[in-house]
């Protein structure tokens, strides 16, 4: 069994111990390397030295596969054997990522390697090309005809060894990999610096080489993590068909949206303008009442915007603050003996909030605000010119709006403005669908990961 | 798969109920009024919310 010893960290130019650490490759990643207390020589993933430092990093879980040396399995009425083994690891990673080749005698004489990686199985044979062309050209090799580009190559290192082998392979060997295709055939060519050999294989499905190879037990975890994985899917099918249909609900909510005509006619002027001041601080008090209008959905959702138009009068620096209020028209009626003078409106409104029955179907109060400013990043000016609600009114028919304004300047009346629109409830909708999405990604995740086998299997 | 559709279901279904019966909305017009006429009663006349009304901070409350 071929295996770095620590034992062994000598370095191999002078002979001082060498110990494992780690060097910068990107801004926040390390990654490790051999180096020598003596001479200082570091030894990384592009060296020998460093899988014989430290192949144990990548071979912990040696133990967690599928096959193991000696097991007997018939495959198409074929049996074989599995005699060697060895690992790889990708050169230019330096976290683990290995695939573990399995060799297999066939009863009748042929070589087979059985392919472990990321879960997924190949099945190799040797491959006699009917020509290869490994040097003439610079930047591929031909085979067979066909030019396969050297900037797809990738290095393995082996790490791992064990069993009886067709070669004495070495801890740290580096072997050059093309993997391609070719008439809808997989083929790798593996090249070091002895030999090259090619080798052409499938994708085959681990459920046949675990009826195969596995034990009874292997094969109740198989079919168990199968049937697991099969039922997540189905979950996140079915979570999948909700969260559309509930975007669909959302969607056909939202169509139902309709902004209520006339809502700023009728307008009646109370105060406009009037100085007032209170705890030492000076403002502008207006109120205007607009309307009659028509909320004609029984038990709907109405959305208010009050919101400042910049095209009438920029805030400019300055603030303002706004109450609104909802009038049913009989109340406001019934309240005025249906008289509209400006001074029987004023008496109204001035003792609204004293009222025993409130008035109001609705109020809301917000504020609007333009400032800027300096700190460590500049100057800045930010704003809000917005306020909204919703709110759900029982009796549909015809209402008032009063607007109480506020301002630190001289204001125009116009230049706060209010729109009504009949909305149709989404939130609600929204929420179950984003639900239903974390329910997708949790069973797709599942669905992937969920295991009771000791090695790693692929969903297919 | 029984657990994944029941599942589905009563967040389907929540959601339906929910914004069918408006759920978590404020209630204009009646429902206001009374709420308001009863807030009203434990006032004490002349504090500043009957004087003046629920203004925003900028004004002067």
């Amino acid at each position: 069994m071929g295996k770095g010893e620590n034992s062994k960290l000598k370095c191999t130019g002078c002979g001082g111990d060498v110990v494992k650490t780690y060097r910068t490759v990107d801004e926040d990643e390390e990654a490790p390397i051999g180096r020598c207390l003596s001479c200082g020589k570091e030894y990384d993933q592009y060296t020998g030295e460093f899988y014989r430092y430290f192949a144990d990093d990548f071979t912990q879980d040696v133990g967690n596969s599928m096959f193991k040396l000696g097991l007997k399995g018939i495959l198409g009425g074929v049996e074989y054997e599995i005699i060697g083994r060895i690992r790889m690891q990708e050169e230019d990673e330096y976290e683990k990522s290995t695939w573990d080749e399995w060799l297999a005698v066939s009863s009748d004489g042929v070589q087979h390697y059985f392919v472990e990686e990321d879960g997924e199985l190949n099945s190799y044979e040797e491959y006699v090309p009917e020509s290869i062309d490994l040097e003439s050209d610079t930047s591929s090799i031909i085979f067979e005809g066909k030019k396969i580009n050297r900037d797809t190559a990738y290095s393995g290192r082996i790490v791992f060894f064990e069993g009886e082998l067709t070669w004495k392979p070495e801890i740290g060997e580096a072997v050059t990999c093309y993997d391609f295709k070719k008439d809808g055939r997989n083929f790798t060519i593996e090249q070091t610096d002895d030999e090259v050999s090619v080798t052409m294989g499938v994708t085959v499905s681990y459920k046949d080489y675990i009826q195969a190879f596995g034990r009874e037990d292997v094969r109740k975890s198989y079919e168990n993590t199968m049937s697991k994985r099969r039922l997540y899917r189905t979950g996140s099918f079915i979570f999948t068909a909700g969260a559309m249909l509930s975007f669909i609900l959302a969607i056909y909510s939202y169509a139902s949206y309709e902004t209520v005509k006339n809502v700023m006619v009728g307008k009646s002027v109370i105060t406009s303008n009037e100085p007032v001041s209170e705890n030492s601080q000076s403002s502008y008090f207006s109120q205007v009442v607009y309307g009659p209008f028509e909320l004609s959905r029984k038990n709907g959702l109405y959305d208010v915007d009050i919101y400042i138009d910049e095209k009438v009068q920029r805030l400019n620096l300055s603030w303002q603050s706004f109450r609104f209020m909802l009038l049913k028209e009989d109340n406001f009626k019934k309240a005025t003996d249906s008289q509209t003078g400006i001074a029987v409106l004023k008496n109204l409104f001035s003792e609204i909030d004293a009222l025993k029955d409130p008035l109001e179907s609705y109020t809301m109060a917000g504020d609007f605000w333009d400032e800027k400013g300096v700190d460590s990043e500049g100057t800045w000016h930010e704003n809000d010119l917005r306020g909204s609600s919703s709110f759900v009114i029982d009796e549909p028919g015809k209402y008032y709006a009063y607007l109480e304004l506020y301002s630190e300047k001289k204001r125009e009346i116009d230049s706060v403005k209010y729109s009504l629109t009949a909305a149709g409830s989404v939130r609600y909708y929204l929420i179950a669908a984003v639900l239903m999405i974390v329910l997708i990604i949790v069973n797709i995740t599942k669905a992937r990961m969920y295991n009771e086998l000791p090695f790693d299997v692929a969903s297919k | 798969m029984a657990k994944y559709i029941a599942i589905a279901l009563i967040l389907l279904g929540g959601g339906f109920a929910m914004s069918h019966f408006l759920v978590g909305y404020p209630r204009a017009g009646n429902d206001y009024i009374s709420k308001h006429r009863e807030m009203r009663k434990s006032i004490r006349h002349g504090s500043g919310f009957i004087a003046g009304g629920p203004r925003g901070f900028r004004g002067g409350k």
